[in-house]
């Protein structure tokens, strides 16, 4: 169990800042995006954020996880990319942490694995981003629930078949 | 995207203070930014904010980039409770549009809020080097081999961000269109799959060449420099958190009396 849920050798730990900076700039793109097309939805930004937690778990394991996740919250911070960027702290570490709780029971080989793993990351991380929205943005929480709810639900399906994909293609080309 | 601590900052008032007690005014920020309630006393808390940076560094000016973006979230807030806010008295209605009197209020502190609490992130992460912030976070009993990643972030962060400028330049050349938002979304995928693989092959060369030079082997590192905690510092953190402490209880004294 333990050696299904932490990797603490450097090659891991280097992984998880490289890896944790191709997720903060990626967030930073899709979130441009969302910027644009759906303010409050965060599609494109919340299937980033669920792809990446799940796939640097799955290369990396934890701490490279809650590494990665920190690295993009502080630098969304630091940034002024998003009013909700304080959250990310929370979300990014919660739900990374989710992540890997359920990533080490299951063998994570059926896309139903993906999909459980990224509900229980998505579930967790976007209830710390509905309350930023309740406590910064001041939305009223059923309009925050309704919004978390449908970036939960897109996020977990399609970055549960990303995050399948893109691994099975990592392993085949044997980079990890 | 400027994160890099620059020599310039060795000459300012602000590096005679420990990265704790810089650690300690980020959260009575982010504290007040979260507590106060009012406009008023949201723009009280950024007016100190900016008059302590203007004390400390001298200069506003590393805040400039700030500007626009918190003008577009402002407007992106104004948006959202226009379109959602419930409170107050309807002022205008067109079909299933309502328009209620506390919607500007409530985007107003809105903004405001995130306007400390990014102003308080930019303030803290560079008024530090990378090289304190690890030494900070050895003070805190964690282990070197993490530590030390926060320089390995700095040092790596625009090594990637040119990596995917080339790689973008690259699938322009073979004629991908990046103009509107659509181009844009329908590009993520052509760029950040090169991109990805990529940093994974540099992960492992980087990890491997770090290890060859003995990364991680013994428990204990030496630096060329250490934080050492003044008398000062120590004082201005139990004032800071005593303030913390008092104005917490003071907001649950009239629901305990």
């Amino acid at each position: 169990m333990e050696e299904r849920l932490f990797r603490t050798d450097t090659k891991a730990l280097v992984g998880a800042v490289i890896l944790g900076i191709v997720f903060l700039i990626m967030m930073q793109v899709t979130g441009r995006i969302d910027g644009i097309l759906d303010p409050t939805l965060l599609l494109f930004n919340g299937t980033c954020w669920s792809f990446f937690t799940g796939l640097i778990i799955l290369m990396y394991r934890q701490p490279a996880g809650i590494i990665s996740g920190l690295l993009e919250a502080v630098v969304a911070m630091a940034t002024a990319y998003s009013p909700l960027a304080f959250f990310f702290l929370f979300a990014n570490t919660i739900g990374s942490i989710a992540y890997s709780l359920v990533a080490a029971k299951l063998s994570m080989e059926k896309l139903s694995h993906h999909i459980l793993a990224q509900i229980a990351s998505n579930v967790t991380g976007n209830f710390c981003v509905m309350l930023g929205l309740i406590t910064v943005v001041h939305l009223d929480w059923k309009v925050a629930l309704v919004t978390s709810s449908i970036t939960t639900l897109v996020a977990t399906i399609v970055a549960g078949i990303l995050t399948k994909s893109v691994y099975g293609a990592l392993k085949k080309s044997s980079l990890i | 995207m400027e994160l890099s601590y620059s020599a310039k900052h060795n000459e300012k008032f602000i590096d005679k203070f420990d990265p704790r007690t810089k650690l300690t005014w980020y959260l009575v920020m982010i504290y007040y930014s979260l507590s106060c309630e009012t406009a008023l006393k949201l723009c009280i808390v950024l007016l100190v904010g900016i008059t302590v940076s203007l004390v400390l560094t001298g200069s506003l000016k590393q805040y400039k980039v700030m500007i626009m973006t918190m003008l577009f979230l402002g407007l992106q807030m104004l948006i959202l409770q226009l379109l959602f806010c419930r409170e107050g008295i309807l002022i205008y209605q067109w079909g299933i549009l309502k328009i209620y009197s506390e919607a500007i209020p409530l985007a107003l502190t809105g903004l405001l809020k995130a306007t400390i609490i990014v102003f308080a992130s930019m303030q803290f992460f560079t008024s530090s080097s990378p090289m304190d912030f690890t030494l900070m976070l050895m003070k805190f009993k964690i282990p070197y081999r993490f530590a030390m990643l926060v320089g390995l972030s700095i040092r790596f962060i625009p090594l990637m961000k040119d990596e995917y400028m080339s790689i973008i330049e690259s699938q322009t050349t073979r004629g991908l269109k990046m103009e509107s938002v659509w181009d844009n979304i329908k590009s993520i995928i052509p760029t950040f799959l090169p991109f990805l693989y990529r940093a994974v092959r540099r992960s492992t060369e980087v990890g491997l060449a770090m290890e060859l030079r003995g990364y991680g082997r013994s428990k204990t590192r030496t630096f060329s420099s250490d934080l050492s905690i003044k008398n000062y510092d120590i004082v201005l953190i139990i004032a800071m958190f005593l303030l913390i402490i008092i104005s917490f209880v003071c907001k649950l004294l009239p629901l305990a009396i």
